[in-house]
């Protein structure tokens, strides 16, 4: 008899207590996953729109700190920002505008439209609109095509696009589009309270950051957000195939006066991170409640893995009496902490993906169960179940076998 | 000298000198090659304290205990509740951490003794090893079935043979397999779980997983208290067999009907060959704390603890032996029934009469045993009784029994085991009449005048009447 059998008959011989420990134990792990998973939609908040954006190097206001707080530079830095190996840099500004709310049908009734909801808008010229954005799966548009053709639609002034996984709030799409720029019916399109005409969609999605995204050209953006043509917020630097981005990035350092800092893919998208998840008090409260998933799950584990070797001390105490060496008491709990970390984390990870689902189709939180995840968390119970077996292990090693007799 | 010859006492018609006592010890016939030496015990305690609690709440529960158990011998511990017997139990199975003293267990794998003194706790794993436990409460794993839990015990110990047919033979043997004490098929109870077996079938498992691996010691706390007769007997034939060998024929008596069997239970026709084919070694000692009065009756060595120590340990052929000889003997014959065993009780030294003694076992009882070499004369004819003089039985060995008349050396008979001289001077206080001598090496129980004296006179009427027998006769006492 293995420990690992004895293990196994212990759990399956007490199906109840066993299901009740799984159960537990896969609480905890729904708990770890939708920290983790509200964790992880944060850092792809803070990435989200880079991640829609052709470019090698970035280049940014020199008070640069994140995504909501990206003042503008002079555009004339864009064109500075042409040094050999440099391909083309396009001008990207982006900001916040009021956005009509449109009717609202629900379960609970009917909301007339009128009142302001706030939008965010990325503004690009739109004859580089396939250049500036990730075309193709998982990309702003499918093809480049369907970009060449929403830039085609942009160059009319007063039009936009909106992202098709904005909130519901925002409207839906084909009915948005029907609307014509007078407005119909008490129905209007209204972007910072001027009319405006929705011309198509992009993908981009939502986060904790924004919970709807327009897309519109550089000139419409300057009018409606009432911002000097001259300025914008970033310059997308696309290189020449086969050039080295750090190489560039320091020409560009020394090249460009010290209102603009420029960043590679990786520094930025590190420093969006570092920011959400460190700085912000949404990524510390999920951080802390991520920390506190896994001691509760642990306590949880703990108690009904010391409860259980309570009941089977005798049966301990008669394995020491029978000549087991304490590792083999030890690898008994341990295994039986590791099928109970199986036992819950199954059920757990079935019920992590359910709800990861609702939470990005319906609740707008960018989550999504990804192999890392599973896996990490998986090791997590392992180990917060294993840690547990561990503090209990020791009730099995003070089984008295003299208290046998 | 004396008309009367006081030495040699005649022969006992049943032939009393040639009687022999079965001895504990499988030494023929059985394979017993990791038994300890000849003459060593296969379990040796000495000087034994042990301790409860810590600081002001320490507390003394045993004081100075020492104990000798030879191979195959079943020791019953007796004593009341509280008397210290689990605790030495606990000691001895290396389930506590010895405090003070010794004890020593034989390991036949090793081929010497595991001291258990100064042994960590984690190294008493290799003790308890050697040991089968038999719980009262039977302990066995609730999740695993009959045979699982045997096979927990197994696992311990490599075996060339098939393990679960091992562990099916002695559930069968334990009547747990598929066929019952009426040799009818029943439903076995190799894969119920303990929560499906009655409180007997339980124990009859978990003595099962303590004997499966062949044990030299068994250490059992009321191992017959759950069971009915039938198992209760299969048990304890079980435990004797591994002691040592019987003959079937021996074990055939046990295949009785139940109007003949009462309360003390039978054996299965098929029962046998099965307790043979189990039952390959033998040597087991069992230590057995139990008041199964079936149990009791069939013990080698009765050790009573009395407020955590040792007060009595006595080998029950031993007993038997010295209370015979001592009965055969006119002068003691005379003494009341309880007097006489009191007498008897005082000169035990604790060894099987068919095993020499060693000269530690001389020196823990001084005064009640002693050796002689071949030629050595142990009573010499003419020497005046006085305060110093002894009565002995011949314990081991022969001696020769011889008179001089006229200057001519006259041998009179040779003695063996279980007889006795040189109570006749005693009585009618008069010098030795013959001379004792040892052909072989001789051990003897002795008796001394003062104690003699202090019997007589309560028994003086009595021995009045046998002097007068021997005034008048030719100093053979008449019976």
């Amino acid at each position: 008899m293995t420990p690992l059998r004895l293990a196994w008959a212990n759990l399956v011989h007490k199906r109840a207590r066993t299901f009740i420990a799984a159960a537990g134990v896969a609480f905890a792990v729904v708990l770890v996953f939708m920290e983790l998973g509200m964790l992880g939609g944060v850092g792809r908040t803070a990435t989200m729109l880079y991640d829609k954006l052709q470019f090698d190097l970035l280049i940014t206001s020199g008070e640069y700190l994140d995504l909501s707080r990206a003042p503008e530079f002079p555009q004339l830095r864009v064109e500075q920002a042409r040094v050999n190996g440099v391909k083309e840099v396009i001008p990207i500004s982006f900001g916040v505008a009021g956005w009509r709310a449109p009717r609202q049908e629900s379960l609970f009734g009917t909301t007339e439209p009128g009142g302001q909801l706030s939008i965010n808008i990325v503004a690009a010229p739109p004859d580089r609109l396939h250049r500036a954005f990730v075309v193709g799966e998982g990309g702003a548009f499918t093809s480049e095509e369907e970009a060449i053709d929403a830039g085609r639609k942009l160059k009319q002034l007063d039009t936009f696009l909106l992202d098709r996984r904005s909130k519901p709030d925002f409207g839906d799409l084909d009915k948005l589009q029907a609307i014509p720029p007078d407005g119909r019916g008490g129905e209007a399109v209204r972007v910072n309270g001027q009319r405006a005409s929705v011309v198509g969609g992009f993908d981009l999605g939502t986060g904790f950051s924004w919970n709807g995204m327009l897309l519109t050209s550089d000139e419409t953006y300057a009018k409606y957000a009432m911002r000097p043509r001259d300025a914008v917020h970033f310059g997308l630097v696309q290189l020449e195939p086969g050039t080295d981005p750090v190489a560039v990035r320091e020409k560009l350092r020394r090249t460009l006066p010290h209102d603009v800092k420029v960043y590679t893919r990786a520094e930025i998208n590190s420093d969006e991170r570092n920011y959400w998840l460190r700085l912000t008090s949404i990524g510390q409260f999920l951080l802390v409640a991520v920390i506190l998933a896994i001691v509760v799950g642990s306590i949880f584990v703990y108690q009904m893995m010391a409860a259980d070797i309570r009941n089977m001390l005798p049966e301990y105490a008669t394995v020491k009496a029978l000549g087991y060496r304490p590792p083999y008491l030890t690898g008994v709990v341990l295994w039986q902490a590791v099928l109970l970390a199986v036992f819950g984390y199954t059920p757990g990870v079935v019920a992590a993906i359910g709800l990861y689902y609702l939470a990005s189709n319906f609740g707008g939180i960018p989550t999504a169960m990804t192999l890392e995840t599973a896996g990490g968390v998986l090791s997590l119970t392992c180990f917060m179940c294993l840690a547990s077996g561990l503090l209990a292990v020791r009730k099995v090693h003070a089984a008295d076998p003299a208290d046998l007799f | 000298m004396s008309s009367n010859a006081q030495e040699p006492t005649p022969p006992h018609p049943e032939g009393r000198g040639e009687k022999s006592f079965p001895s504990p010890f499988a030494r023929e016939g059985t394979t017993n090659s990791r038994l300890p030496p000849p003459g060593q015990p296969v379990l040796r305690i000495r000087g034994v304290n042990h301790y409860f609690g810590t600081g002001d709440t320490r507390t003394q529960v045993l004081f100075d205990n020492t104990l000798e158990v030879m191979p195959g011998e079943m020791v019953i511990m007796s004593g009341p509740s509280g008397s210290g017997k689990t605790t030495i139990l606990t000691l001895i199975g290396g389930l506590r951490t010895l405090q003070e003293g010794e004890i020593e267990v034989w390991d036949a794998d090793l081929g010497d003794y595991r001291k258990l003194n100064g042994v960590p706790e984690p190294e008493l794993v290799n003790v308890r090893r050697l040991i089968g436990f038999i719980f009262q409460r039977h302990n066995l794993f609730d999740s695993l079935t009959s045979m699982q839990n045997i096979r927990m015990a197994q696992r311990l110990k490599e075996s060339a043979n098939d393990p679960d047919e091992a562990a099916r033979d002695i559930l069968t043997y334990l009547l747990l397999g598929e066929t019952d004490i009426q040799s009818k098929p029943q439903k076995s109870r190799f894969d119920y779980k303990p929560a499906k077996l009655s409180g007997g079938q339980r124990q009859r498992v978990a003595i099962a997983r303590a004997l499966i691996n062949r044990p030299k010691l068994v250490l059992a706390d009321e191992p017959t208290a759950a069971l009915d007769a039938n198992s209760g007997l299969a048990v304890v034939t079980l435990v004797q067999e591994l002691a040592r060998e019987r003959d079937e024929a021996d074990l055939r008596k046990l295949v009785r009907p139940p109007e003949e069997a009462g309360g003390n239970g039978r054996l299965a026709e098929w029962q046998v060959p099965l307790l043979k084919k189990i039952a390959t070694e033998h040597g087991t000692t069992s230590l057995i704390v139990t008041h199964d009065s079936r149990i009791m009756n069939l013990a080698d060595r009765i050790v009573h603890m009395e407020r955590g120590r040792i007060e009595s340990n006595v080998v029950v052929a031993e007993r038997l032996f010295v209370r015979e000889g001592l009965r055969q003997s006119p002068a003691f014959a005379a003494i009341l029934p309880e007097e006489q065993e009191k007498i008897a009780d005082s000169v035990l030294v604790g060894v099987h009469p068919n095993d020499t003694v060693r000269p530690d076992h001389l020196a823990a009882k001084p005064g009640c045993l002693e050796v002689y070499e071949p030629g050595q004369v142990i009573v010499r004819q003419g020497d005046v009784v006085n305060a110093e003089s002894k009565f002995y039985l011949i314990r081991r060995g022969t001696v020769e029994v011889f008179r001089e008349v006229n200057g001519v050396s006259q041998t009179l008979t040779e003695m063996g085991p279980g007889r006795y001289f040189g109570e006749v001077a005693f009585l009618m206080d008069q010098p030795r009449n013959a001379t004792i001598r040892a052909i072989t090496r001789v051990e003897v129980y002795t008796v001394n005048r003062a104690t003699f004296d202090k019997f007589r006179s309560v028994s003086l009427p009595f021995i009045e009447r046998v002097l007068a027998n021997f005034r008048s006769g030719d100093g053979t006492p008449k019976s």
